[in-house]
């Protein structure tokens, strides 16, 4: 058994296993991301295979600071439980942050959130957004310090779905290792490595200036639609993970934090019309704060 | 055996008495209101918050629907259906009480 830790962000984790091939192809994924030193509140995964026997298929067991949560019957099944695991566990870690299921970016100190559930299209438009320069902070949720109102970085690798793949191809930006994983009923993904589509690009804590609902329709135009504050909020706490568990309530914080966000909805397809119309909007809210100034 | 219809919400002569209990935050005129009992949240549009405030145990129906024809410029057929639409959903969600149970005490949110 060997284990190897990791900080993304606030969140840090040790993962163990005998499993040379696991572990070397974690920390290659995270390998800005190794720790040398354990921190209280690690979130501790384990990967462990079971004894094979004639009458029982392969099977590994994954567990959460000893919890078993997955039973993975394929090696390339494995990284994507280790993802989930340690995503499941940052609310209970972290009850001073709102976990939204969001990708977050941050541009010119501007934050910006996309939530929705999956197959939105959040991730390859984080991907797009990072080759036009916007910086990284997360991909499947966006932590927001209920207290500071601060949207912060939780680094993860991006984790794009097989139908996304083309794509990828189109923004020149590769898969890690080239390697497909099984993620459930996801289906096969692949990972990116933000800091492979930009060596600068993790960006840093910042106020939440746009919220936009991403919806993907293959062929459709891609149009901006502005969202009334109230319907961004409920539409927001239906992607919320801890409502509840926060530290501070839920909905309050939200509503907080929504008061001075322009909000839309935004319908796409062509992911460089998408980033172009992204980028006019933030674009124009800066020059319009410079000339407010 | 008394009829549960007699005095609901769609009953011209009821007042009906939105929840005390309630936690309500509003944004740009609308509404997003939580009831921590159910865990449930419900947004209100301007013309809902509007009827909802006005469900304070003073006014019935009738009253609320003159104030929104008043308000909004709409006739007072039209005011009428909407209101007691409203407060028939209000009572669905239970974010509005029968008068005698009691909620909140002053009219405003």
């Amino acid at each position: 058994m060997e284990t190897r830790r990791f900080r993304f962000g606030a969140v840090c984790a040790a993962l163990t296993t005998p499993l040379r091939s696991v572990l070397d192809d974690y920390t290659e994924l995270y390998r800005h991301s190794v720790s040398t030193i354990g921190h209280r509140g690690e979130i501790h995964v384990q990967v462990t295979p079971r004894p094979r026997s004639l009458r029982h298929r392969r099977r590994f067991d994954v567990t959460v600071n000893g919890r078993r949560q997955f039973e993975p019957g394929r090696l390339d099944e494995i990284l994507p439980c280790i993802e989930w695991s340690i995503g499941w566990e940052v609310p209970r870690i972290l009850p001073h942050y709102l976990q939204i299921h969001a990708s977050a970016m941050e541009v010119d100190g501007q934050g910006v959130i996309f939530p929705g559930l999956s197959g939105r299209g959040k991730s390859t438009l984080t991907v797009g957004l990072l080759t036009r320069g916007w910086r990284y902070l997360s991909d499947e949720f966006a932590l927001l310090e209920a207290d500071s109102l601060q949207l912060h970085a939780y680094p993860r690798a991006i984790c794009i779905k097989r139908p996304a793949f083309p794509v990828l191809e189109q923004l020149r930006v590769r898969l890690h290792r080239d390697k497909c994983y099984l993620k459930g009923a996801k289906g096969f993904v692949g990972f990116v490595r933000p800091l492979d589509v930009r060596p600068d690009c993790l960006g840093r804590a910042c106020r939440i200036q746009f919220i936009v609902f991403p919806q993907y329709t293959p062929g459709t135009a891609t149009v901006l639609v502005p969202m009334h504050r109230a319907e961004a909020a409920f539409a927001l706490h239906e992607t919320c993970f801890n409502l509840l568990n926060c530290r501070r309530p839920g909905l309050e914080v939200m509503v907080a934090m929504i008061r001075d966000v322009r909000c839309y909805r935004l319908f796409h397809s062509d992911i460089q019309a998408t980033c172009d119309t992204l980028q006019e909007l933030v674009i124009g809210a800066r020059q319009q704060r410079q000339c407010g100034a | 055996m008394s009829d549960p219809n007699a005095r609901g919400p769609q009953d011209a002569s009821a007042r009906p008495v939105r929840r005390g209990d309630l936690t309500v935050h509003e944004l740009d005129g609308e509404a997003l209101i939580y009831d921590a009992s159910s865990a449930d949240t419900h947004r209100l549009n301007s013309t809902a918050l509007f009827i909802w405030r006005l469900c304070d145990g003073r006014y019935d129906p009738e009253q609320i629907a003159r104030k929104v024809a008043d308000v909004y410029e709409v006739s007072l057929d039209d005011a009428r259906r909407h209101v007691l639409s409203m407060i028939e959903a209000f009572a669905r969600r239970q974010l509005v009480v029968p008068p005698a149970s009691g909620g909140e005490d002053g009219p405003g949110v």
